[in-house]
Formats: structure tokens, C-alpha cells, sequence
């Protein structure tokens, strides 16, 4: 087990990392996996997505594969959008922020100082809660979620 | 010698609370040990069975007569059996849909077009595709040709403990459409629903806060 590399979210202005993969049920419908060449345990999904939230939406605006290469969003959405709204998406994401109080090396398990909620009703934000989780004892704590350590590991052709 | 005809209405006059008591016992262990997705299902199916005809009706008591006579054997032979089905039961319900049984619910038996109509939305900003599901529209088409001869469309919602571990890959919340044929789901599509969490606890930061 290893913890997953988050999500990017642009909100106000600040790129956060997002513990939540709201592209899941979309790929799992169309029965979509990403193969890039490289498998890494911190992302055992293959992809890390882009997502922006403006006039209360949220929308992905894009998707890089293992290797940090960029996935056309017209490579699966077949409507060639140039952002998607995230209408099947209800649910209270979670984005942490601040130094590391906790490590988990699994999943998105870690705790942080804080953690911005932010919740969804078919893709539109009704509300967002910060909740603070305490202060981290260690001054030289990482700041930013980040998994701490993973496997990278070539795919055979 | 005098006293059999005794013998005989004592017999029946046990018989008769104990072959009744049984039938209640095994209805109601069956009805509890169902999961509510399967008690969902009988209740939607009786409602539309015919109701009983005076035939019927003395065809049962007759039935209930015969076993009268042989009642020690009759009782002991139903309370046997139902627990030999319920263990055949369960070991069925782990293979197949543990995961349904557990976190799902049935909701209701939907047509396609119905479901394509509550499933279409009029976004005011158009940036939803005009089509039923949006941009889940070409798995829907896909999920409409994986239907099996006589399998049912279902809506259901699912939810699920997001602190349990085993729900490592597992949304805690979905909402969508299932094919059902003969009590089992064949296929699910969820139509909304939650992203994938892998050990995301926020109650756990929300009871820090309080503490």
C-alpha cells in the first residue's frame, strides 16, 4: 500500500491538492483505464487530473498520464470539450493544507493542519467548510500533502 | 379402548397452534434474514401478483389438513430445511454481490425512457450535453446494450462506511441504474455519485476539532 498522489484544484486563485478522484465514475462507466509507460504506486490510477472550480462549478480542465505527459481531453471525452463540467459529481471533497500532522502511508490517509471541504451537488459547489486539525509540533514539518515515498516500475510491452 | 378418540382430538389440538407457529416462525426468520434488497424485490413482486381465489383459498387449507396427521414430522421437516436453504443462501449472496447486498438498495423498477427523461437536465449555462446523463451519455448506451433476456432495469443508491479499509477502491456514495434479472444485479451504471476516497477520513479531522 503507499499513499496516492492528489488531484490539482484551482480555487481562488491557489492551486490545492485535491485527496478525491471525482474522474473515477466517469472512466469506470466508459471503461477507460490509462496505460502510459510507466506504473508508479503512488498512483495506481495512472492518471492525475486538473480540475478548476469557477462560478461555483466544477470543471476538469486537464489530465496528465504517469509520465507527467499531457492526455488530450478529446481523448476521452468524445465531445472534444476544452473543459468538462463535472456534472456527476456529488460528494465533499477534501483538500489539505499545511504541515503534515499524521502520515499515512495509504491511500490519501495523512492528516494535515487543515482541511478545506468543499461540497458538491451534481457539479455545482453549495458549500465549503475549513476544519483545523491542530498544530504541527515539528517546525520543519513538510508542508503540502505529498506522498512520502513510492515504486516506479517500467510497463513490458 | 374408549379413550383413542380422545387421544386423537388432543393430537390435532396440538397440531394445529404447532404447524401454524411454525409457518410464522419460518416466514418471519426468512423476512429478517433477507437483505433489504431482496425484501424489496418480494414486496414489489407481491404487489403485483392476482390476489387469491376461493379455490385457491380451500386448495391451501386442504394442504394444511393433510398435514395435520403428520405434524411432528411436517414441523420438524420446514424448521430443517430452512436452515439448510438459509446457509445455501448466504454462501450464494458472498459469491455474487456481496458488495450490492451490503452498501445497496433498490429502489425502483424503472423503463428505459423514463429513466433517459428524469436523467436529462436543462442546464442554463449549456455547458451540460443536451443529452439524457450528460457526459455519461456513451456509457449509458453502452450499459443499454449489456442487457441479458429478461433482466429488469432498477434505479438503486449504494452507500458505504468510508472509514471501513475494505473499502479501499470503493465510492461512499452512488446513485445509478442496475439490470436485475432473477433477484441478482447483472450490471450497474451510476449515473452521480462520489469520487473514490481511499482512506480520505474526514470524520476523523472533525472529531479533533470538536475534541
Amino acid at each position: 500500500m503507499t499513499a496516492q498522489a492528489a488531484e490539482i484544484l484551482h480555487y481562488k486563485g491557489r492551486e490545492l491538492a485535491l485527496c478525491a478522484e471525482p474522474l473515477d465514475l466517469y472512466l469506470e462507466n466508459n471503461n477507460i483505464r490509462f496505460d502510459s509507460g510507466t506504473i508508479s504506486t503512488a498512483c495506481w490510477r495512472g492518471y492525475i487530473g486538473e480540475w478548476l472550480i469557477e462560478n461555483r462549478r466544477l470543471y476538469l480542465i486537464g489530465i496528465n498520464n504517469v509520465d507527467d505527459e499531457p492526455i488530450p481531453l478529446s481523448k476521452i471525452f468524445p465531445d472534444n470539450p476544452k473543459r468538462v463540467f463535472a456534472h456527476w459529481v456529488t460528494d465533499e471533497l477534501r483538500c489539505p493544507e499545511g504541515k503534515l500532522l499524521t502520515y499515512v502511508h495509504g491511500g490519501y490517509g495523512s492528516t494535515y493542519e487543515r482541511d478545506l471541504f468543499l461540497e458538491f451537488r451534481q457539479g455545482e459547489l453549495v458549500a465549503e467548510r475549513l476544519v483545523y486539525n491542530g498544530e504541527a509540533p515539528d517546525p520543519d514539518a513538510p508542508t503540502g500533502y505529498a506522498p512520502g515515498a513510492w515504486t516506479t516500475m517500467s510497463r513490458g510491452k | 379402548m374408549t379413550q383413542f378418540p380422545l387421544w386423537i382430538v388432543v393430537f390435532v389440538a396440538l397440531g394445529i397452534p404447532v404447524l401454524v407457529a411454525t409457518r410464522w416462525l419460518v416466514m418471519t426468520i426468512e423476512r429478517r434474514r433477507r437483505t433489504d434488497f431482496v425484501n424489496g424485490m418480494m414486496d414489489a413482486l407481491a404487489d403485483r401478483k392476482p390476489k387469491p381465489t376461493v379455490k385457491s383459498r380451500v386448495r391451501d387449507i386442504a394442504r394444511f389438513a393433510l398435514l395435520i396427521p403428520i405434524w411432528p414430522i411436517a414441523a420438524t421437516a420446514v424448521i430443517g430445511d430452512l436452515f439448510i436453504r438459509t446457509e445455501r443462501r448466504l454462501t450464494i449472496d458472498r459469491d455474487n454481490q456481496s458488495d450490492f447486498i451490503a452498501h445497496g438498495k433498490l429502489t425502483r423498477k424503472v423503463s428505459v425512457i423514463e429513466a433517459e427523461r428524469l436523467e436529462t437536465a436543462n442546464d442554463p449555462r449549456a455547458e451540460r450535453p443536451s443529452v439524457p446523463f450528460g457526459y455519461l451519455w456513451a456509457g449509458w448506451r453502452e450499459f443499454l446494450k449489456a442487457k441479458e433476456p429478461g433482466a429488469e432495469l432498477w434505479s438503486f443508491e449504494k452507500s458505504s462506511d468510508i472509514d471501513n479499509a475494505t473499502n479501499f477502491f470503493n465510492r461512499n456514495y452512488s446513485r445509478g441504474y442496475a439490470w436485475v434479472k432473477n433477484g441478482k444485479i447483472l450490471h450497474e451504471f451510476a449515473a452521480e455519485g462520489a469520487p473514490g476516497r481511499p482512506f480520505g477520513n474526514r470524520e476523523l479531522t472533525t472529531d479533533r476539532l470538536r475534541a
